[in-house]
């Protein structure tokens, strides 16, 4: 490069006078361009501040390798500087945590965040806050990626345009902010409104209440994508203003959801894992676990878990509610009359079912929650409160608590008001309403109407571009906030790397339009200096450390609800249409990979493969096999989907045929179908918000009807197996013939507690019978001998454990083409298999299975390399030295659990030349893989030598229980992966659950000895109602 | 070919052994038919189905090098299905590789005196088919500038190849077997060198002088040199039989269902053997006709390697049964599934083409009017050979992609790249064949005179033939 050769010539020479000195040519040069080692490399289109970039990332060292790289050599010349001044509490190469809270999904919870030389490169949960307890969701583990998301925005649009030329400028951004203040004080006379999402942060609440007192006229409405206002409506209609539900699943002997996916993508999913598998997880200790039962119109996490599942059209889920309240007050219960009456007059969908419902419910009274999904119309909420209320569950398992949330607008009042021609001011606070929302609201037609907007955005997203001005959002692990959880617990957002572009946070940016020049960081202590004048600063210091304020929780509101006003919402309720193939329910959902299309741009949400469909990079119509086949639809046709209410709404998607669907239902998850200019959301499936109504998430009376064309659908199971029978057959041959993995009931396991009658069928060959094997095991039983259990009784199949492998191993994307070939790279995936028939829907079960290398202690994969790259440790665990590896792939093919990964292509190299972002989010202490090796899970090698480093330096060498905790597992929501030591003389978790009765070993005849070992799942079934299954 | 001729030797007697060079041949006239194409003008059809071949060689040359370039992506893959086509060609030239030596080493040792015509003309064969097959397990490694690693070459890295890897031994097997048939070509071929060089000028002379090794006739010469070549023929005997066993420890000693039978090591011979005489007779019948050498190469031999593949076939055909046997028979369900799923799973059609091609169409070898009909063997042996690589489709693919782990059950589609690089493989290989046929002697000249009356003057004079 010519910077690198100027540097060479002008090292070599002498200069004989100052002014020679400065008027050399080449000193010119490399003043203009003062980091002269190829920063322009770096530059990420349209542009960097190079300077100040440079200067936030203390890696210097690593992008002086980066940016001296000339293209296509392969070992590039690299100066490693270190620091001049070395930051305080910084050791290079060791990593450092920070506590924060993050927003995910509907739910707010505590972070710890892991940074390298000042690059986040990883987020945890933080242990000591109650919404998170340690664990974290897909969500959270995906967002250190979406900071170094090349497509974030960089620029301020001034009506869908760049104004800034080459780059933004932090001076620049200011100006333009008091530009967009001074617009919106010209605006002040006429109507103005404040758009935001539902975000409980006190310093934000406090500006916009702020800004309502600068300019009365403004209108505060919240935007919610997936419309989960429906269970506070009905607690406001009740009495209780302002309130919000927390349910304790901890207390709850039995739960029953309607709609609710409490373990999946509504509400706190992570407390909710937490407490849900405590009681899940006991059960050899107890002999007793929760009972589950899920009423649902397709599977969602919750329903894969639970012990009984109706499969249930969305739209009769609330009667079925009342058929239940009709039951419990025919046993007793007293409910209001109103309810009653109108209960009685409700049809059952499956009397059954109900009956043994209601008959658990009067048992556990106190002790049981009935939670009904955010989807449901506000008199399903209100119904069930009131059951709960009736079952004594309030103020046990279910708490009401004072919501964070002020009471404000909803998107569609706003844009009556709009269209309405009064409001003239719009100010969008990261929100994308233009995207997601109904396509009847018709929100990007009256945004137009509006005479100044300004928008505050992660990305240049549809909103951004249809306002007249977008001001670039800094990431949450970039600013200064902070954010109170369901249950009042309030925490600060810590900024853990400074911008990498110019960029504002939600309160500077609201504070800069009231023409407040402050930054996060002072705006956040104004606000709770507030409350806490006292020593502030160490409280400060004390709330940073430990990621919560201290002294914050929630009020519980003990005013009594008036059910007398429950009347007013069930009246005049007709019964619901039922579905036929000409009049189809149209469901629309949360994706589970991209929530409401804000994670659609990244890269890893996209390739995970969704817990139930296994689909990536896609969204699909969800159709049962039973209505498919009628239909004549099989999976990747093209269907067109028709919904005839106020107006005609249209969508054309790939149909995709899974079991678990209702009948004549067709379920279409919300977030694909970006129009957008994201590198990695661009293609990815279709947009479901052109179906959605203006106040429900599912509609009757819809015609689907199969049309030309088909597409390709990338998943990563049942790859070549027919759409009518992969359930069946690939579920029974996994589960009944070869017990890959083992389920039975609570009643089996009392009458068999030692569970050696239950799974003798699948003991075949029992390798402890045979008196030689082939293969030596190695038989090491002293020092740190590392095994692992992943209870199957607790996984609620939500993917975390994979993308947080992800993050920590420096696994690679490779997009949709190649997982159509099965080369997805994920070191951990969760097997979901189907058992039942498939032509009802009620009988079909669904299971779920981590899967990652077993490390085995008589491994098939080391044998069979010829030049020994990958061999086994002392520690019992199965290595691969990359290095080493040449690459045949025997290993793979001879591998029983398929969990190695090739690299076909160089999947990193590709990675890094679509973004150079992404290699800041690298973990330093895992080798990223080159074309043409083998990988596979390592048991998070990095982590056990970490802590042997430590061990070392206490003078131990055997490492303590707790100090290795592998990436799965510090993730896991349920705590169903145990890992730890094994050896002999030593006590540890791992190893009690090893002599549980439900450990057992995937494919035992083999006589592999695999160290990771899995526990059975056990449902807790009703006696009296039959089993959906027998197995 | 008038029938009269070519089924002059068909028939036994009891008192009278069958000729195996028909005609009025004598030892000059031998000679003569097998120095001719060396000695003609090249041919325009040679030059055509040499360039032909050459451009299938570029064929092959491109699509290794865009293999290198973009990696093992480049072909049909998978994580669950980690080899395909390159394994599948890799056994199938191997096997092709073994009927060389089986006519040379063990016909030789068994005093099969009908090898002689053909002998020659499959041993060439052998090598090339063995180079062919060499180069898959080169090219199909992930990382090909390490490939050397699997040879035990002592290193700065202090690494040792793993002595436990079927692969490893597959390196030794192959590469011996390589080895050793080469130098059984080359031995045999000396005296037949000496002959071209005596018959041609200027370089050529040369160059055919400097292989002959000084060859003169003599009978120290002969001497020794039928020592060598029975030294040889006993060091090859074991290598055709070792060579496609340990090639089958590959999938034997893995623990795949599918590949880890005991039946493999003879299954596999057989299968080589018939895939290999196979070859043989599509070659011959061409050189046959090409280079009328139908008093030399006789309808007798075309029979008696008719009888092998009907042989080999049926045991071949016997191994499949017996797998479905032992499937059904040791109750594990693994096994047994996998033997379901060939049979009807989403490569049911490859699995009933190898069925079709190896087992039902050589059973029309029982009828004599087929196995002696040119137009009949050739095309039979072409199915054969299509059933032959099917064979190792179905083991190799069919296995992997229904493991045992339903979650990780795939479907392998083969790319462009693929295809190009097995039909590559055929450009190679009969670029090298051509090039046998143009310059060296297809038939060995000093052998077949020893099978004729002459050779035998103390014989019954009237009654010619050999045994």
């Amino acid at each position: 490069m010519q910077s690198e050769n100027n540097q060479e010539k002008s090292g070599k020479k002498y200069w004989r006078s100052l002014e020679e000195m400065a008027e050399s040519p080449e000193l010119l040069a490399r003043m203009k361009n003062e980091f002269p080692s190829g920063a322009a490399e770096f530059e990420v289109t349209p542009g960097v501040d190079r300077r100040s970039f440079l200067g936030i990332i203390g890696a210097s060292a690593a992008f002086a390798g980066l940016s001296t790289t000339t293209g296509c050599i392969r070992k590039p010349a690299e100066k490693i500087l270190p620091y001049n001044k070395r930051p305080e509490d910084l050791i290079e190469g060791k990593p450092q945590f920070y506590a924060s809270v993050g927003r995910f999904g509907g739910s707010v919870f505590g972070l710890l965040v892991t940074s390298y030389e000042g690059r986040p490169t990883k987020i945890d949960g933080n242990p000591t806050h109650p919404m998170s307890l340690g664990g974290t969701n897909t969500f959270a583990q995906a967002a250190v990626l979406d900071v170094y998301d090349p497509d974030r925005s960089q620029r301020v649009l001034q009506n869908g345009k760049s104004v800034d030329g080459a780059r933004l400028t932090a001076k620049s951004l200011k100006e333009k902010l008091a530009a967009a203040a001074a617009e919106v004080r010209a605006g002040a006379s006429q109507g103005m409104a404040i758009l935001m999402e539902a975000v409980p942060s006190p310093t934000l609440l406090g500006l916009v209440r702020d800004f309502q007192a600068a300019y009365p006229k403004t209108m505060v409405a919240i935007h919610d994508p997936a419309m989960h206002w429906n269970e506070k409506t009905a607690l406001e209609s009740l009495g209780l203003k302002s309130a919000g539900l927390i349910h304790k699943l901890e207390e709850a002997d039995v739960l029953a959801m309607f709609d609710a996916d409490p373990l999946g993508i509504e509400g706190d999913v992570v407390r909710n894992s937490k407490t849900f598998a405590t009681k899940r997880r006991s059960v050899d200790e107890s002999r007793n676990m929760s009972r589950l039962y899920v009423v649902e119109s397709a599977f969602t996490n919750t329903g894969v878990v639970a012990d009984h599942r109706l499969s249930l059209r969305t739209s009769a889920i609330g009667e079925s509610l009342l058929a239940l309240a009709s039951e419990l007050a025919a046993k007793g219960l007293s409910l209001p009359a109103d309810i009653v009456a109108r209960a009685n007059q409700v049809k059952s969908p499956n009397e059954k079912w109900i009956k043994g419902l209601a008959t658990d419910l009067m048992l556990n009274k106190g002790k049981s929650v009935v939670m009904v999904g955010h989807g449901q119309r506000a008199w399903v909420h209100a119904v069930a409160f009131a059951i709960n209320s009736a079952l004594g569950n309030v103020g046990q398992s279910v708490v009401v608590r004072s919501s964070p949330l002020p009471s404000a607008a909803t998107l569609a009042e706003l844009t009556t008001e709009i269209n309405r021609g009064a409001i003239q001011t719009l100010v969008i606070v990261d929100a994308n309403p233009v995207y997601s929302s109904s396509a009847d609201l018709e929100f990007a037609e009256a945004l137009k109407k509006v005479k100044t907007s300004i928008h505050l955005g992660y990305h240049a997203d549809e909103t951004a571009l249809a306002c007249t001005m977008h001001f670039p959002r800094s990431h949450m692990l970039e600013s200064w906030g902070d954010l109170v959880s369901a249950d009042g617990t309030a925490a600060l957002v810590q900024p853990i790397i400074e911008p990498l572009f110019p960029s504002l946070s939600d309160v500077e940016f609201l504070a800069g339009l009231m023409g407040v020049n402050k930054n996060g960081y002072e705006l956040v202590q104004a606000e709770w200096k507030k409350s806490t004048p006292a020593n502030f600063d160490a409280a400060w210091r004390r709330w940073l450390h430990d990621g919560i304020i201290t002294g914050t929780t929630g009020q519980v509101l003990t005013s009594k609800p008036e059910f007398d006003k429950l009347s007013q919402l069930i009246a005049g309720l007709g019964e619901s249409p039922v579905p036929t193939s000409a009049q189809f329910e149209v469901r629309l959902t949360l994706d589970r990979s991209v929530y409401d299309g804000r994670y659609a741009n990244n890269a890893w949400m996209q390739e995970v493969p969704d817990s139930v469909t296994k689909l990536t990079w896609d969204n699909a119509a969800l159709l049962s096999p039973k209505t498919a086949k009628e239909k004549g639809i099989k999976t990747g046709d093209f269907v067109e989907i028709t919904i005839k209410q106020d107006r005609e709404r249209k969508l054309k998607i790939a149909a995709f045929v899974v079991p678990g669907v209702a009948e004549n239902t067709v379920v279409v998850p919300l977030g694909y179908g970006r129009t957008f200019n994201g590198r990695v959301s661009t293609g990815a499936g279709f947009n479901g918000y052109t179906l959605l109504g203006r106040d429900e998430v599912y509609a009757v009376g819809a015609d689907v009807k199969k049309v030309a064309g088909t597409y390709e659908l990338a998943t990563t199971q049942e790859h070549g197996v027919s759409d009518y029978q992969y359930d069946t057959m690939v579920g029974r041959e996994a589960i009944e013939t070869r017990g890959v993995t083992r389920e039975l009931t609570l009643a089996a396991y009392k009458a068999d507690p030692t569970l050696e009658n239950t799974f003798k069928k699948f003991n075949l060959g029992d390798p402890k019978k045979h008196k030689t094997l082939l293969w030596k095991k190695p038989n090491e039983t002293r020092g740190n001998q590392w095994g692992m259990t992943i209870d199957l009784n607790s996984c609620t199949g939500c993917n975390a454990c994979t993308v947080a492998c992800q993050a920590e191993n420096n696994i690679s994307v490779v997009g949709k083409k190649r997982v159509l070939k099965a080369r997805e790279m994920h070191w951990i995936r969760i097997d979901r298999y189907f058992t039942g028939q498939v032509d009802n829907p009620d009988s079909i079960q669904a299971v779920f299975q981590p899967m990652a290398c077993a490390h085995c202690e008589t491994a098939p994969c080391e044998q069979v390399c010829p030049v020994a790259a990958t061999v086994h440790g002392i520690e019992g665990t199965n290595d691969i030295a990359y290095n080493r590896c040449i690459g045949t792939r025997y290993c793979a093919n001879n591998c029983p659990y398929k969990v190695r990964r090739f690299n076909y292509f160089n999947f990193a190299k590709e990675n890094d030349e679509s973004n150079p972002l992404y290699a800041m989010q690298k973990n330093p202490r895992v080798t990223v893989r080159f074309r043409g090796v083998i990988e596979k899970c390592s048991y998070c090698v990095q982590r056990i030598n970490a802590a042997r480093i430590d061990a070392k330096v206490r003078g131990e060498e055997i490492l303590r229980e707790g100090s290795v905790v592998t990436a799965c597992q510090q993730v896991c929501p349920t705590d169903a992966i145990t890992f730890g030591n094994l050896a002999d003389d030593v006590d540890s978790r791992v190893k009690q659950l090893k002599a549980s009765p439900r450990n057992y070993v995937v494919l035992s005849e083999l006589a592999l000895e695999p160290r990771t070992t899995f526990l059975a799942k056990v449902r807790n079934t009703n006696p009296e109602l039959e089993p959906s299954t027998k197995l | 070919m008038e029938t009269s001729v070519t089924l002059a030797n068909l028939e036994e007697h009891v008192d009278k052994r069958a000729p195996l060079v028909l005609g009025r041949e004598t030892f000059s006239s031998v000679t003569d038919i097998v120095a001719r194409p060396m000695e003609m003008a090249t041919p325009k059809a040679w030059w055509i189905l040499f360039l032909i071949s050459l451009a299938g060689c570029g064929v092959l040359g491109a699509a290794i090098a865009y293999l290198f370039w973009e990696g093992v992506g480049v072909w049909g893959l998978n994580n669950r299905v980690g080899w395909a086509w390159d394994i599948t060609n890799f056994v199938f030239w191997v096997g092709i590789g073994h009927a060389g030596t089986l006519i040379s080493a063990i016909l030789f040792l068994f005093r099969q005196k009908w090898r002689t015509s053909i002998n020659r003309a499959a041993e060439a064969m052998t090598i090339f088919a063995v180079i062919c097959a060499l180069i898959f397990p080169g090219i199909h490694v992930g990382r090909v500038w390490v490939a050397y690693w699997l040879f035990p070459i002592p290193n700065q890295m202090v690494m040792w190849p793993n002595f436990r890897s079927p692969l490893l031994w597959d390196v030794f097997a192959v590469s011996t077997y390589f080895t050793v048939s080469t130098l059984f070509w080359f031995v045999g071929l000396i005296p037949d060198l000496a002959t071209f060089r005596d018959r041609s000028k200027g370089v050529r002379k040369f160059v055919y002088g400097l292989f002959a090794l000084g060859w003169r006739g003599s009978h120290r010469h002969w001497l020794n040199y039928e020592r060598a070549y029975l030294i040889l023929a006993a060091l090859s005997t074991p290598l055709v039989l070792s060579v496609h066993t340990i090639v089958s420890f590959d999938f034997a000693t893995s623990q795949l269902p599918g590949w880890h039978a005991t039946i493999f090591p003879p299954y596999f011979v057989a299968g080589a053997i018939f895939s290999g005489f196979a070859m043989v007779i599509n070659l011959m019948v061409i050189c046959r006709w090409v280079f009328k050498l139908e008093h030399l190469v006789t309808m007798r031999h075309f029979e008696n390697m008719a009888k092998i593949i009907l042989l080999t076939g049926s045991l071949v055909g016997y191994a499949y049964a017996m797998e479905f046997f032992i499937a059904w028979y040791s109750g594990n369900p693994y096994e047994r599934y996998i033997f379901i799923s060939r049979a009807t799973g989403p490569y049911a059609w490859a699995y009933w083409t190898m069925i079709t091609c190896n087992v039902i169409i050589p059973q029309l070898f029982w009828v004599r009017k087929i196995r002696t009909n040119l137009w009949a063997l050739f095309i039979i042996s072409i199915f054969v050979n299509i059933g032959m690589w099917f064979e190792r489709f179905v083991i190799i693919v069919t296995s992997l992609h229904r493991t045992f782990l339903p979650s990780s059950w795939a479907y392998f589609q083969p790319t462009f790249v693929d295809i190009a690089t097995f039909i590559g493989s055929f450009g190679l290989f009969f670029t090298l064949f051509l090039l046998f046929v143009r310059f060296l002697p297809i038939v060995a000249i000093a052998e077949v005179k020893t099978v004729m009356p002459e050779a035998d003057p103390h014989g019954h004079d009237t009654k010619a033939g050999a045994h």
